[in-house]
């Protein structure tokens, strides 16, 4: 139970991140925070972590961010249901490894959101699309060092 | 204790359902609007989080606001007492001109151009990703936003109200891939329709035939079909066109007038009253 609480917060720091204004120009290299911290504590924590709450935290950010609903909940439980098969793999691999993953379930990620885009508002495919990939991945390591003092510092007690 | 094995439902069973849910609110929500009226709802119930993610800009701000030394708020007046200084005398010519403008019209019997009434609001948040290119601004169904409201900038049309909570709203820029605007060419009146390119400084004008009189350079201003945005505001300059004869249409790329990039202080008009004050005026006559 109180596993959970530092889990919420720590996804709520996320979410914030997602949405915390920034000049416009940076606004396009704005790493996947939320699908970050999903994956991280996916990985410890399997059981309390699963497709649903990824399927929710989706839906708020679909609300904060002003997209249609369902695009960022569908994408999400997608990625969540990968990372979950392979969660005790991906635990065991070096941080670079795991750094590549997360950029491939990112680029999952933005692929879904492309193409629900796609389909609904006729998005056309830009280059663009690829800027959070490479941020991403080179936050993982630092976004996993930060989540593992938490995570850690909960066991403690 | 961690169970060895997973409780519940199978993840496949857990990712069908999700999937399910997912896609049935995509198709409800994208191509029938069903989350339309419960949106202020919605977005009041995320506003904590909001807040939060605001409050590190705000503070920033204000703590910029504090340094900033006496010399330099002398010369921002300084620059500031000049421009209106110009505006006035600018102010002068437009006064005579729109009561010259108004004689010319009611002898041809055309309908005034109605005045709006305008608000300003302060930015709060920009999200610009090529999906969608929005901002948030700080007024919001309180301050009697409403839905489809033009926002403008000092330069030209930013975008549309698409999205109201209490306290906040979300701008449409006219950049965004789902948005589109129709204008005509303030030199010769064709009209256009300008589509969102999902980049900041690009709007594709679609459907010019080839033979259409467009020049590089033109100026596009709104041409108040489509009831949305009032007629004569300036939105772009044709900046690049291909005639290539083996598509059906030419080519023919503008850049927006309003500053996108660097969004700070936006104008709210209120055509809904206007609209309603001639309807009246129309009625009692």
């Amino acid at each position: 139970m109180i596993n959970r609480i530092h889990i919420h917060l720590s996804l709520l720091v996320c979410t914030i991140l997602e949405i915390i204004p920034m000049p416009i120009s940076f606004g396009t290299y704005r790493p996947d925070w939320l699908l970050m911290g999903l994956v991280f504590w996916n990985m410890f924590h399997p059981q309390n972590m699963n497709i649903g709450i990824a399927f929710l935290y989706g839906l708020v950010l679909d609300v904060l961010l002003g997209y249609t609903l369902g695009m960022h909940a569908l994408a999400f439980s997608l990625v969540m249901y990968v990372a979950s098969i392979h969660h005790l793999r991906f635990k065991n691999y070096s941080i670079w490894q795991q750094s590549g993953i997360v950029g491939l379930y990112t680029a999952f990620h933005n692929m879904v959101l492309f193409w629900s885009q796609h389909w609904l508002n006729d998005a056309f495919f830009h280059l663009n699309y690829f800027w959070p990939i490479a941020t991403t991945m080179f936050l993982w390591p630092w976004c996993f060092w930060l989540l593992n003092r938490v995570r850690r510092e909960r066991l403690r007690h | 204790m961690k169970p060895i094995f997973n409780i519940g439902p199978s993840l496949e069973s857990r990712l069908f359902v999700a999937v399910i849910c997912a896609v049935s609110l995509l198709i409800a929500d994208g191509l029938y609007q069903f989350s339309k009226p419960m949106r202020v709802t919605l977005n009041s119930l995320v506003y904590p989080i909001k807040f939060i993610a605001s409050l590190p800009g705000e503070f920033l701000e204000e703590s910029s606001d504090l340094f900033v030394t006496q010399a330099d708020l002398l010369a921002e007046r300084e620059i500031l007492i000049s421009e209106i200084m110009q505006l006035r005398e600018k102010s002068q010519r437009f006064e005579i001109l729109e009561e010259e403008n108004a004689q010319l019209r009611s002898l041809m019997d055309a309908p005034l151009a109605p005045e709006f009434q305008k608000t300003i609001a302060e930015l709060l948040a920009v999200d610009n990703s090529p999906y969608s290119q929005q901002v948030l601004i700080n007024k919001g169904a309180l301050d009697g936003v409403f839905l489809s409201q033009p926002v403008l900038d000092d330069q030209g049309i930013v975008g549309q109200i698409s999205d109201i909570a209490p306290t906040d709203s979300r701008v449409l820029l006219i950049t965004d891939i789902a948005h589109a605007i129709p204008v005509r060419i303030l030199r010769n009146n064709v009209s256009l329709i300008a589509n969102g390119s999902g980049n900041t400084n690009r709007l594709n004008i679609k459907y010019v035939a080839h033979s259409a009189d467009v020049e590089i350079g033109d100026l596009l201003v709104s041409s108040g079909l489509g009831e949305v945005f009032p007629a004569g505001y300036p939105v772009g300059i044709v900046s690049d066109i291909v005639r290539d004869e083996s598509k059906p249409f030419a080519q023919v790329n503008a850049t927006p007038l309003a500053r996108l990039d660097r969004i700070r202080y936006l104008l709210l008009l209120d055509t809904q009253a206007a609209l309603s004050d001639q309807a009246q005026r129309l009625d009692s006559q």
